[in-house]
């Protein structure tokens, strides 16, 4: 590996080194990080023929453009002065923080170098795979300052022939929180084949969801935006993360809002099908099953980021002490039948049922964290009021 | 029309079919050449074992839709369950109340499948290829309905054609997606019918006289989805009325001149009756009132077009008497004759007019019978 230059990306606050590598080593490397990060994107199948030249090219000792890396850390946890950096210092950097690097651009470029490595070896075509493996290419690595930071260099860079999807991407960023714990809170995935049940668990894909819909300050799924739109959000919301970790605030709070529920409700509240008349299934049975909902995440999500948008408050931060103050007016079970009543009568009327109960989900949380709204602090109000509020924009 | 992809200005068909893959609970398809594949979400219960060969799908359209809105369809005379009809959304979500519905979950997945190899359907769309995973909504319109029926269910009706059923369904606001255009969905009469809907859509074919008449499929694919001025409206929805009584003319003379030769073919009183018996025939007014009392036996149901009829004659100083058939001609000639009289308060009760005797037409030509 040789050292190239060190250059300061101002815009997202970050280092950026760029070296070059043998194949043999980045290959080591990017089978490290593609095992270790379950959310690193798959292969795409794309065109067959425009890889298969890749490989032939590659064999003849091509130059491919740089494959981006970035380190998905802290900044204060890289412990090396990158106005005096050392090649060594990289080396070390690399091999100590596997799991916590991210292919950014290239991931397709690496597959296929994946193939080509496997097909010789295949041949036992010794020297045509040590030429291979000798042969360099170089590799730019972002130290990032925050995680947005990452996020947005992932955006402009990831506008390929077949880009990532933003939730996808902010799947791979925040993966590392799989692992470690927020608080008691505990996240799922998917491809665990389980579903949260428990207070303090939740599924990941869902929070991802909901928090994408804070970014966006808009709670309809991720798809539907284009990547200006993301870009331009992530330019304001990169300021408010530099001394924040937003998405452990973002997973606090709500977190902090299913904690009250289940003191208010003194946890035992279960939905009986005998109180009230519903057309179809329940919309959840127990609080978990109501609350956890992608629909009630991507509400709050899209709530709390308009309320600070609005300057109803300052940040994120200030949503938990709004809970432990949140109660019902009247009558608890009341009041959560009636919210299964509206979601059920939503679901009988609207296009898009999962669409028209998020935008319920953003009334609710709107009316309930207000202080300037007739619901405030009150569940039960808010029920109804952000019900009114939904029939006023969809004319029902 | 087969799924297309759109790779730098050029468009792929997909080929093959479709192929579930349970590990990504995603459909792969492929588009050539060179192969470029993509995932499509289905986000149902798959029912692998059901076998899209053996169903059939319909694509419509319906401005009173819901996501929930899942009707098993029936036909009147046969009584079993021949599909279901859905929102496309319904096959893309797991919100609606039919996602534990085993026989939906069936119709659901043949569905996806039909619509993923879209060649025999009469519209689908092409999706830019920009990433990994689509969604059966990035290749159709978010607001088409799926009407799915069985195979084996429809064999069992006689000369099964979804054109004899367009106007049934047309009288609940389903209007049949014909081309890549699918209409201004101007429906004006239905929300009525649709909203007595609660679980089943009971269909009735038109009638088997009318059966083979280019008309009728005319005026509920191409006419009445479309055109707004109400007029032109009327004009064609009357074209039936004049179309039936035509019929009823000839099939009453051939009658007539029968019964004369058989009974006395030189017979001079039975001549001049036989003489009057056919001016009589030639009176319009006369044969649409057989129309609606005898061939098609609808008078009782045409309460509301009467009186939205006479509101009108009753603005323009125009004598009124009992009869739909009275007000309904004198309707016509103020239209065909005396348009240029009415203001545009008028102009809306035409429009009213029109919305009950949508009603009327549907109810005409789903009961026409020359059995009587």
């Amino acid at each position: 590996m040789e050292y190239v230059s060190v250059l300061k990306d101002r815009r997202i606050n970050s280092h950026n080194i760029a070296f070059e590598i043998k194949i043999s080593e980045y290959l080591r490397i990017a089978t490290k990080i593609i095992e270790g990060n379950v959310f690193q994107r798959k292969r795409v199948k794309s065109s067959s023929t425009i890889y298969a030249l890749l490989k032939q090219d590659l064999k003849r000792g091509c130059i491919i453009p740089p494959i981006v890396i970035a380190l998905n850390q802290n900044a204060e946890e890289i412990v090396f002065d990158t106005d005096d950096i050392e090649l060594d210092d990289i080396y070390n950097l690399l091999d100590k923080k596997l799991d916590k690097l991210l292919i950014l651009d290239g991931l397709q470029r690496t597959y296929t170098m994946l193939d080509l490595e496997s097909e010789l070896k295949d041949s036992d075509d010794v020297d045509e795979l040590k030429t291979f493996h000798d042969h360099k290419i170089r590799v730019e690595l972002y130290l990032s300052v925050n995680k947005l930071g990452i996020l947005y260099r992932m955006l402009t860079l990831n506008t390929g022939q077949t880009p990532m999807s933003l939730r996808h991407q902010i799947e791979i960023l925040y993966s590392d929180y799989l692992h470690a714990r927020i608080e008691d809170i505990k996240f799922l995935r998917e491809i665990d084949n389980t579903r949260a049940t428990g207070t303090t668990e939740y599924n990941f894909k869902e929070v991802i969801e909901g928090f994408n819909s804070y970014l966006e300050r808009n709670e309809l799924p991720i798809a539907k935006f284009n990547l200006l739109d993301n870009i331009k959000g992530l330019e304001k919301l990169a300021k408010e993360n530099e001394n924040t970790d937003l998405f452990r605030s973002f997973i606090v709070s709500f977190h902090s809002f299913i904690i009250k529920l289940k003191e208010l409700t003194e946890n035992d509240w279960v939905f009986d099908r005998d109180e009230i008349d519903l057309a179809g299934p329940a919309f959840g049975t127990t609080i978990e099953s109501i609350f956890k909902k992608s629909q009630v995440l991507t509400g709050f999500g899209a709530a709390i980021g308009r309320l600070k948008d609005f300057e109803i408050i300052d940040s994120i931060d200030e949503v938990s002490g709004i809970m432990k103050n949140i109660d019902f007016e009247d009558n608890i079970g009341g009041g959560i039948n009636n919210l299964l009543l509206k979601l059920d009568e939503i679901r009988n009327n609207a296009k898009k049922i999962g669409n028209a109960q998020r935008m319920y989900f953003q009334y609710f949380f709107r009316e309930l964290l207000n202080d300037e709204t007739d619901s405030y602090p009150y569940i039960d109000k808010a029920i109804e009021n952000a019900y009114q509020k939904y029939q006023s924009q969809t004319a029902l | 029309m087969p799924l297309k992809i759109e790779i730098d200005n050029h468009f792929y068909s997909s080929i093959g079919e479709p192929v579930y893959s349970e590990d990504d609970e995603t459909f792969i398809l492929n588009f050539p050449p060179p192969i470029y594949e993509i995932k499509v979400d289905y986000l149902l219960e798959p029912k692998t074992e059901i076998d899209h060969n053996n169903y059939t799908l319909f694509l419509f359209k319906n401005n009173f839709y819901a996501e929930n809105h899942i009707y098993q369809v029936y036909e009147s005379e046969l009584d079993e369950r021949l599909g279901w009809m859905f929102p496309i959304q319904a096959i893309n979500s797991k919100s609606h109340s039919f996602t534990d519905n085993q026989f939906f979950l069936n119709y659901a997945f043949a569905a996806i499948k039909i619509l993923l190899i879209g060649s025999n359907l009469t519209r689908s769309n092409s999706s830019k290829f920009n990433r990994d995973n689509y969604s059966v909504l990035d290749f159709y319109e978010d607001d088409d309905i799926l009407l799915v029926l069985s195979n084996q269910k429809i064999a069992k009706i006689e000369n099964f054609s979804i054109d004899n059923f367009i106007p049934c369904l047309f009288k609940f606001g389903y209007h049949l997606v014909t081309s890549s255009k699918s209409g201004e969905n101007i429906f004006h009469s239905q929300n009525q019918f649709y909203d007595q809907l609660s679980t089943r859509i009971v269909l009735k074919p038109i009638s088997k006289c009318l059966q083979s008449e280019l008309y009728v499929n005319n005026l509920f694919k191409k006419f009445l989805p479309y055109e707004q001025h109400h007029l032109v409206r009327f004009s064609v929805l009357y074209q039936i009325v004049e179309w039936l009584i035509e019929k009823i003319f000839q099939k009453e003379l051939l009658s007539r001149i029968g019964d004369y030769r058989c009974r006395a073919p030189n017979d001079t009183i039975e001549f001049y009756e036989l003489k009057e018996s056919i001016i009589e025939l030639t009176n319009e007014k006369k044969r649409i009132n057989k129309l609606f009392s005898n061939y098609a036996n609808i008078a009782a149901s045409c309460h509301d077009l009467k009186r939205k009829c006479d509101i009108l004659l009753n603005a323009l100083g125009k004598e009124q008497n009992d009869s739909i058939t009275h007000s309904l001609y004198r309707i016509r000639n103020i239209l065909y004759h005396g348009y240029r009289n009415l203001n545009d308060v008028m102009v809306e009760m035409v429009e009213e007019i029109n919305r009950e005797f949508e009603i009327v037409i549907v109810e005409l030509v789903i009961n026409y019978s020359e059995d009587n």
